[in-house]
């Protein structure tokens, strides 16, 4: 049967508005029994409908991902508020105060308590408020003072997507042809070749392994990897049971201690700090010995076993690493420091967010040249962490909610962004590093995020609705994910280029037959909040530590 | 303590519950295929979940107790709605009802993908059809109050309202397949 279009959008209008007369019931009815397409329409209309009165219900958006907020943070966007205590629950719809306010057990102990110390006759439930409440204090203190002593000191597990990480790194120097490692990387199975210097693994089960350049380290498994030659100190938490290190000549297993493991050319030997060790044979298939505290022994390849008297040469205690850390770390930021000291007076630096500044929810801008044109940086959902330096503060980016912004009006000819950044994950379709506000709206907007695929990508709006993208080479992988890097953009609207730097090494350029004014009111780190160019989550997963804008190119070294 | 312990419990059946909330927005849609009764519904669903935030397991799949929470009080709304209704509107309701259960599913695309697409859809309507739009679910202006603003027919209004929904459905569907240009 053949419906009148026009009739038909007229019914279901007045259908969803509920305003569709006896009449229009019947010829709707008819026509939904007759007519396959007024179904798919109504239904379809319907949804959209929905989707419509969400978004006039004062333009607010339902819960996104990835919230937790307690319920009472809920209340307000509600009509009405939650009171979630039993004897509400049976009479809902009614709703009488907040859940916060709310009396809880706590509140009316103190208030039953207050009425008895002045005197005032109490209630059986009054008494037995108190009673209870007395009875569960002293059994909380009982508890604790029993968990304190019997949990052991330390170690648990970490919580980071991998078997292990760099932890920190006191002059490392890698052997030739090995790859850089960073502070944070997180490492895949393989060899760990160090010339020089030490470096510390984090396990994800709580164990740190200190090797000692030179030293080859065979990451293998969570509770398992090799030294291949060099050495190494551990550390174990006690509630870690059974983590071993495999030598060409002994296999030796932590038994919730701390011990140090030298293989040498002919032989493996192991002094053991603090608790008991195992050793087996390389293959694991017999025990050999054990050693407890203040005990060494050498072994060599025909499982010949020499005890000797410990010369704690290979052992390096966690205090003692620490120190080494702090100085190595003081050192670097005190070139750090100096190189921004001199860095604040120069005419062309016109934004320096520092993370190590940060004040409540605002870091100051530590450039002179800019603080009057571009003050603060605000934080928002961006709670402190540690940064790329041992000791130091970083912004952590943890939800979709987390940005920081600051107002700045400026133009450029050319342009130069630099950024500290450490990436978690990636699981949004990109993440966003800076926007302009004026990104997509207005030419010279400009947005800089990262790929799925671990590039840089840099946009440019040529005219509303329309932009010029430059990327760079993948310089993020699986196996370097977690580790600090040093981005940079410099924009030059002379020569006509576009240059993506990480870590001072070029990684790619693009050029940009007509340059046009770049242009912000206001730039937002982290985050696209504009949602009118994108669907889906942009925001970015990880760490910032600092952030640099120069009105002009500039190299790498001078940034 | 205690207190403590049950802020915590609140705090996990509130994430839970947000991590399934468009599979709740769409069981409660399907079983109760009226718009304003949706946001009733969810909150139905979300304080019935938390209120027992202690009782339930969430290391096993919530999805079928959230379903059957849903679908009582989605049902129980939607039967309080039909009673109300002239026997042809219910008719109408009610076989919309069957036919979204048995032969459509509902849209599948996340819900918040679909809010964001609707806001950059609406803005390639004309300003005819943003004025009525508003007007309508904004100021909850009826069809003949709007006839009279903007100097129309009442059936005329109707017309823009049904093919303004039927443009920005199209438009939605589109952006969130992934066919619309996205930075």
């Amino acid at each position: 049967m053949t419906s009148n279009p026009l009739q038909i959008e007229e019914l279901l209008s007045a259908y969803l508005s509920e305003e569709l007369s006896e009449e229009g019931a019947e010829e709707l009815l008819r026509l939904w029994e007759s007519d396959e397409s007024v179904r798919e329409r109504l239904a379809k209309d319907l949804w959209c409908d929905y989707l419509l009165r969400l978004k006039y219900k004062g333009g607010k958006r339902s819960w996104q991902d990835g919230d937790i907020p307690i319920p009472s943070s809920y209340a307000p966007d509600w009509d009405r508020q939650i009171d979630l205590t039993p004897a509400n629950r049976a009479t809902r719809p009614i709703y009488i105060q907040p859940v916060e306010e709310a009396a809880t057990f706590w509140q009316q102990a103190r208030l039953v308590a207050g009425r008895l110390l002045r005197g005032t006759k109490g209630s059986r439930n009054d008494y037995a408020t108190l009673v209870l409440g007395l009875l569960t204090l002293a059994g909380t203190v009982l508890c604790m003072l029993t968990l304190f002593m019997l949990l052991p000191s330390g170690g648990k597990e970490r919580s980071f997507d991998g078997i292990v990480r760099i932890g920190e790194l006191v002059d490392a120097q890698w052997q030739d042809d090995a790859e850089e490692y960073r502070r944070g990387q997180i490492l895949q199975p393989g060899e760990l070749a160090l010339e020089s210097g030490r470096v510390k693994l984090e396990f994800k089960c709580g164990a740190d392994v200190i090797m000692q350049g030179p030293c080859r380290f065979m990451v293998a498994g969570p509770m398992s990897n090799s030294c291949l030659a060099g050495r190494l100190s551990i550390e174990v938490p006690k509630q870690v049971k059974g983590f071993e290190i495999v030598t060409p000549f002994v296999t030796v297993v932590d038994r919730g201690t701390a011990f140090s493991v030298n293989v040498m050319e002919k032989a493996a030997a192991v002094e053991v700090a603090k608790g008991k060790v195992e050793l087996y044979s390389s293959d694991r298939s017999a025990i050999l010995s054990s050693l407890s505290r203040g005990m060494a022994a050498t072994l060599d390849a025909m499982h010949d076993l020499v005890n000797y008297e410990p010369k704690w040469d290979s052992y390096l205690p966690p205090e003692d690493f620490e120190k080494e850390v702090t100085e190595h770390v003081n050192v670097s930021l005190q070139a750090k420091r100096s190189a921004d000291r001199q860095l604040k007076s120069n005419p062309n630096l016109l934004i320096h967010f520092d993370a190590m500044s940060r004040s409540g929810k605002k870091i100051p801008n530590a450039s002179e040249a800019g603080a009057t044109l571009c003050p603060e940086l605000r934080l928002v959902h961006c709670p402190e962490t540690e940064g790329r330096w041992h000791g130091t503060n970083g912004l952590a980016f943890k939800s979709h909610k987390s940005f920081a912004s600051f107002d700045c009006q400026q133009e450029f000819t050319s342009l130069t962004l630099v950024m500290s950044v450490q990436i978690d994950q990636q699981t949004n379709q990109a993440s966003a590093l800076f926007v302009s506000d004026t990104f997509y709206q207005e030419t010279g907007g400009f947005l800089w995020q990262l790929t799925q695929n671990g590039q840089s990508m840099f946009y440019i709006t040529t005219e509303p609705g329309r932009s010029f993208e430059s990327v760079s080479a993948p310089f993020l992988k699986r196996n370097n994910r977690g580790g600090w890097f040093e981005l940079a953009i410099v924009v030059d609207g002379e020569t006509g280029t576009i240059s993506h730097y990480v870590d001072g090494r070029l990684m790619g350029r693009t050029l940009w037959s007509e340059p046009v004014p770049l242009k912000m009111q206001q730039g937002i780190l982290g985050n696209i909040l504009d949602t009118s160019y994108r669907t889906g989550n942009r925001n970015f997963i990880g760490t910032m530590d600092e952030f640099k804008i120069f009105d002009r190119a500039i190299p790498p070294k001078q940034q | 303590m205690k207190d403590e312990q049950t802020q915590k419990l609140r705090e996990k059946a509130t994430f839970h519950f947000l991590q399934h909330h468009d599979f709740i927005r769409r069981v409660a849609f399907r079983a109760a295929p009226n718009p304003s009764l949706q946001e009733d519904i969810v909150q139905d669903v979300y304080v019935e979940f938390v209120s027992k935030a202690g009782k339930w397991d969430y290391d096993s799949e919530l999805r079928p107790l959230l379903r059957k929470i849903t679908t009582n009080i989605a049902k129980r709304y939607w039967h309080e709605k039909l009673r109300h209704l002239p026997s042809n509107l219910q008719k109408i309701a009610a076989l919309t009802q069957k036919y979204l259960e048995n032969e459509r599913p509902a849209h599948e695309a996340r819900f918040d993908d679909q809010q964001l697409a609707l806001d950059l859809c609406m803005k390639k309507l004309t300003s005819r059809s943003l004025l009525i739009l508003e007007a309508f679910y904004c100021k909850q202006m009826k069809a003949g109050q709007i006839a009279a603003m903007v100097g129309m027919t009442e059936g005329a209004v109707h017309k823009v309202l049904s093919r303004a929904r039927e443009f920005l459905r199209q438009c939605v569907d589109k952006s969130v397949e992934g066919t619309q240009n996205d930075i």
